[in-house]
């Protein structure tokens, strides 16, 4: 059944399956129609790793406010290239945004979404968890009122910004932080412009608040502050899909948990999720058999024949996708 | 003098209750690079028993262990070799990275390891 159905996604017309089990058709840019791929070389001349960029078609259509184009753009480096645009519409094309926290200490995961905070350890975000944070982070944490079971929810606008500014105010302190997508237009748009053939860095370069775009029309960000979270005694509960809304950039995701992974090869390589800003691949961590390479470099990153250099990204729990850059970034900026 | 640094250390590396209960917020992986330059290697454990190993980067201007190497699950109290995710033995891959490594990374032999944990029934 499994083989039908990577067969299906493969040369069956350009279907993708989302985390959902929703189908989604491909976006077709205007004048783009295959991978760029590129070989390098070396001081001396010498070939060496296969530059395979971003593939336009891997997109979900519905993810994307424009179809992409091409345009010359100036890398982090000073590479003066091409780029593809990428415009997101800044929701998930494939599913719902949320639930994230519970409402009440008897609800069940189902009600709630996830939360790391960097221990390697991944919680449900469920009402016993709400309880439990008084045991995991100190006797100063109520999260919820103890006569009703109540949870400490932001649940407007105000609240919702009063809790996620990096000084919290302390009428908000001690609460579940969520914000909804409505506040802020329904989704924020936001413009990538990513390197359409990657440009290698001799030197790694340093991650930075957001580093890529998931397939589905998220952004991928860097670590959730979840130290200056939790010093205000908060959770900035991320759903399922290990995203969350702020005011400044709308949902963005600060882990990976497969809900914009498509399968691209049937070699049992792990699945594609999005790319980085310098153009390369972002996988997820385990292959089809469920392991990890144990080959990757300090920015989670390795080459292969079929798919050049590309990253795999890490555990949610380890609240981070990749390490560093291994190429020349393009750039991302909100649409006004 | 020694024993009460091994037994501290001990406690920073395996007890995350111990942060809990005092209010610490921590991180291991950022506590894993506090005094290590960009590119070093770091490692830290999770539960006392998952291994952690990488390099440290910054990420978001944060200092943090990026962990490259699949996570290692070791049995501290018979002093085993790690296995990987699927519970194979380790010892032959030649990408194996000794325990003794990883306890170097963090100040401690591994044997220092094992006589802290076999303490904290002590305690």
């Amino acid at each position: 059944m499994n083989h039908i159905y990577m067969l299906v996604i493969l040369f069956g017309a350009l279907a993708l399956v989302a985390c959902n089990g929703t189908e989604d058709t491909l976006s077709t840019g205007s004048d783009i129609t295959s991978t760029s791929s590129e070989d390098t070389t070396d001081e001396n001349n010498n070939a060496t790793t296969t530059q395979i960029g971003l593939n336009p078609d891997y997109f979900f259509d519905s993810a994307l406010s424009e179809p992409i184009e091409t345009t010359a753009c100036t890398l982090t480096d000073g590479t003066e290239t091409l780029c593809y645009e990428i415009v997101i519409s800044g929701v998930p094309s494939n599913n719902e945004i949320g639930p994230f926290c519970p409402t009440h200490i008897d609800d069940d995961a189902t009600q709630g979404g996830v939360w790391f905070d960097g221990s390697g350890e991944l919680y449900q975000l469920d009402g016993a968890f709400i309880v439990y944070t008084k045991t995991l982070y100190g006797d100063d944490w109520q999260l919820y009122d103890e006569t009703t079971g109540e949870v400490f929810v932001t649940d407007t606008q105000i609240a919702c910004e009063a809790a996620a500014r990096p000084n919290v105010d302390p009428e908000y302190q001690n609460h579940c932080v969520e914000c909804a997508i409505e506040y802020y237009g329904g989704g924020v748009a936001q413009k990538f412009l990513i390197p359409a053939s990657p440009i290698p860095l001799s030197t790694p370069e340093q991650v930075g608040a957001d580093l890529g775009v998931a397939l589905n029309g998220v952004v991928i960000a860097g670590p959730a502050p979840v130290s200056a979270i939790l010093a205000a005694n908060t959770i900035a509960a991320f759903d399922d899909c290990g995203g969350h809304i702020n005011p400044a950039e709308g949902y963005h995701y600060h882990a990976a948990l497969g809900c914009s992974n498509i399968i691209t090869t049937l070699d049992g390589h792990a699945n594609l999720l999005g790319y980085a800003l310098d153009g390369y691949g972002i996988y997820a961590m385990l292959n089809s058999e469920g392991e990890e390479d144990y080959d990757l470099d300090e920015c989670r990153g390795h080459s292969d024949d079929s798919r050049g250099y590309h990253y795999h990204a890490a555990s949610a729990a380890e609240n981070m996708f990749i390490g560093c850059y291994q190429g020349a970034q393009g750039s991302v900026e909100i649409v006004q | 003098m020694r024993t009460h640094t091994i037994f501290v250390l001990y406690l920073c590396l395996v007890s995350t209750n111990s942060f809990a209960h005092s209010g610490h917020i921590f991180s291991h992986a950022i506590e894993a690079c506090e005094n290590k330059q960009i590119s070093q290697k770091c490692s830290y454990i999770v539960g006392g028993e998952k291994y952690y190993t990488g390099t440290c980067q910054v990420l978001n201007e944060v200092k943090m262990c990026v962990r490259n190497q699949p996570v290692k699950t070791i049995d501290a109290d018979s002093a085993t070799v790690p296995k990987n995710n699927t519970g194979n033995d380790l010892s032959d891959d030649p990408k194996f990275q000794t325990l003794n490594e990883i306890f170097a990374n963090q100040g401690l032999t591994l044997n220092e390891f094992s006589v802290a944990r076999a303490n904290k029934l002590s305690f």
